[in-house]
């Protein structure tokens, strides 16, 4: 492989990372920085991505480099509600809770929408059927609201009630 | 300690709850009551969609009983159809609401008693009636009460953008049939910006008035047109042509009615330039397609292959993505036309040599020797990357398939194949299956995954009929499902 088809990432805890520019690609975020500084040695810096999410992130990328590119009305129409994941997908997406967080920001920094995807329809799995306080477990949120705003929630979502 | 969601991503992940699944309504509402910011985040998404089932009529009804009975072994169904109720207006505060409204008496009429509780709520809470973007109504769409109801909603909702509109596949009435006179042209007059349109179970003899209707729409992207399946036996010489073409740059473009060139030239209008999604469905001739400069996508529903074959040899390079709906559509197509034939007073036809004339008039319109799953694959395009087909019955078929997709050469430059599942067609009982043939389809199905991976295709998420997709809609035409 010749080094103009190699992309070195450097990560936020200084950690770097040759790869094939087709599976740098995948990121907008980094095919666009390329595009800006033409080629080039030096390391493309990643302030918001460390070293063990990156190595998850570009398996990912390895994977899927030769994706066709979603198409935006793909997403919003005939598509986006399929909260299916492919096989390889959903093996790739078994991690711990803190490591699908922490791949779901970095798809989001790095723009990697299919990536964004697949995490987030993880999630949205995860929440299904749960009660709020669940939810709240779940995700490790405090209930802020006071006795008012709840009687007024209720209130509020009356008109999903059956009857 | 557990890691805490990050907040800038919700978004993201509750647009993959759809608020017209009924699990994913739930989910909506029980994450509204998380916490402040869930609440925040959340309630856009759970107030964006209005959907309207009509009161009117009886049979309106037993479509939500039947959606609720097939929606409900795979969670498709409306947030509230647990349990739909319809006003008893002498004790329900929320009719008084619509009654103190002058003109908009009876808009009351035409909703389920969620709708209406929805619209108080939006009226006295205006901050929320910014969030709905989309409608859709279920309905006969009968009289003024279901254009007072439609007005009403886009006078409550400033932001609704998109209109999904289902006519009952029963509807027969004169006042019902045309009903999209009477809607369209409220919502041409209430929201003439609208972006995104789909109207589904049209009556063929009234597609004129929806294009007039359509036409009036400048801004729209999207646009959607599906006729009741009976009428897809309408003579297709019957077709009046207007000389009306659609305006709007669309981007997205499907149409479910038979696509004659002439037809298909009055929607292209100055579309052919911005179109990215293109559906044709039950193409007589072959089209040109070659000057549809930005399209990517195709879907292709219920055509001969014949015809689909000559049809693709036209598309552009840049068309990546092939959709093929609807197998053995030949064959049912004759079936449903002679069956309509012979019964033209509602009774049948018991002379042999009377029904063997009728049946042969349909030979020169379906007779198509080509037509077969050979012929098919043999016209895709080599540039495509992405194909989704649908569910084949016959075992030879698939074994067509499955052997034409073991050679590297057939379609180079595919990632994604996606196939129809019949094991999981929503109009199939699981009960129905014989074991063996059962066994069969699934060993099938396994080889074909097999070849694909052994040349690094990936089998999409999409094992379904495509039909299953749109049984929310009610507007399935069950005659070719059950092909």
């Amino acid at each position: 492989m010749s080094s103009n088809q190699c992309v070195t990432l450097q990560t936020s805890d200084d950690e770097q990372f040759k790869v094939d520019r087709d599976v740098a690609n995948r990121s907008v975020l980094i095919r666009n920085m390329l595009e800006d500084v033409g080629e080039s040695e030096q390391a493309i810096p990643l302030p918001n991505v460390s070293a063990n999410v990156l190595k998850k992130v570009l398996e990912w990328c390895e994977h899927h480099k030769k994706d066709p590119e979603p198409l935006a009305e793909d997403l919003d129409d005939n598509r986006r509600k399929t909260t299916e994941i492919s096989d390889w997908d959903a093996k790739f997406i078994q991690v711990d809770q803190e490591m699908l967080f922490e791949i779901i920001l970095a798809a989001n920094y790095l723009d990697i929408k299919p990536l964004l995807d697949v995490g987030c329809k993880t999630v949205a799995n995860m929440i299904k059927g749960k009660q709020p306080e669940e939810i709240r477990k779940l995700f490790n949120i405090v209930n802020d609201f006071t006795p008012e705003e709840e009687a007024q929630i209720k209130k509020e979502n009356e008109w999903a009630e059956d009857r | 300690m557990l890691p805490i969601l990050p907040l800038d991503v919700l978004p993201d992940i509750l647009r993959w709850l759809d608020p017209l699944q009924q699990a994913d309504f739930g989910a909506l509402e029980n994450l509204s009551k998380v916490s402040r910011s869930f609440r925040e985040a959340t309630m856009p998404y759970l107030l964006s969609t209005v959907v309207v089932y009509s009161q009117q009529d009886r049979r309106t009804r037993g479509m939500c009983q039947f959606l609720l009975s097939a929606g409900k072994e795979r969670g498709i169904a409306a947030p509230s159809n647990k349990h739909i109720g319809w006003q008893n207006s002498d004790d329900d505060m929320d009719e008084d609401y619509f009654d103190r409204l002058q003109g908009d008496a009876y808009a009351g009429r035409a909703l389920d008693n969620r709708t209406k509780r929805l619209l108080l709520l939006l009226a006295r809470k205006p901050a929320f009636a910014l969030f709905p973007t989309k409608l859709v109504y279920y309905g006969i769409f009968e009289g003024g009460a279901a254009v007072r109801a439609v007005r009403r909603i886009f006078g409550a909702c400033p932001n609704i953008q998109s209109a999904r509109l289902v006519q009952h596949a029963e509807a027969r009435v004169e006042s019902q049939v045309n009903w999209p006179l009477q809607v369209l042209q409220t919502i041409a007059a209430e929201r003439p910006g609208l972006r995104s349109l789909v109207v589904l179970g049209a009556h063929f003899r009234y597609v004129t008035d929806v294009l007039d209707d359509v036409c009036r729409f400048r801004n729209l992207k999207t646009l959607e047109v599906e006729l009741l399946d009976n009428d897809w036996l309408w003579r297709w010489e019957d077709y009046d042509k207007k000389g009306l073409r659609v305006q709007s740059n669309l981007d997205r473009r499907i149409i479910g009615s038979p696509t004659t060139k002439e037809l298909f030239d009055q929607l292209s209008g100055s579309s052919r330039s911005t179109v990215h999604t293109l559906g044709l469905s039950l193409l007589r001739e072959s089209l040109d397609l070659s000057d549809f400069a930005q399209l990517k996508n195709l879907i292709v529903k219920a055509c001969q292959y014949g015809v689909v074959r000559e049809t693709l040899n036209t598309v552009p390079a840049g068309v990546t993505y092939l959709e093929i709906r609807e197998s053995g559509v030949i064959a049912n197509l004759e079936r449903l036309m002679r069956r309509q034939e012979l019964q033209p007073h509602g009774y049948p036809i018991y002379d042999s040599d009377e029904e063997d004339e009728v049946c042969s008039k349909f030979e020169p319109i379906f007779g198509d020797a080509g037509s077969t799953i050979r012929t098919l694959l043999a016209g895709i395009p080599s540039h495509i990357k992405h194909l989704r087909l649908p569910q084949f019955y016959s075992s030879e078929d698939m074994q067509i398939i499955t052997s034409s997709f073991a050679s590297p050469t057939y379609l180079p430059q595919l990632q994604v194949l996606e196939i129809g599942n019949p094991l999981k067609d929503l109009y199939t009982n699981a009960t129905e299956w014989d074991p063996d043939e059962e066994e069969r389809e699934i060993a099938l199905r396994g080889r074909l995954r097999d070849v694909c991976a052994a040349r690094g295709v990936e089998i999409g998420p999409y094992d379904e009929h495509w039909g299953q997709v749109q049984s929310e809609e009610g507007t399935i035409p069950r005659a070719l499902l059950l092909g």
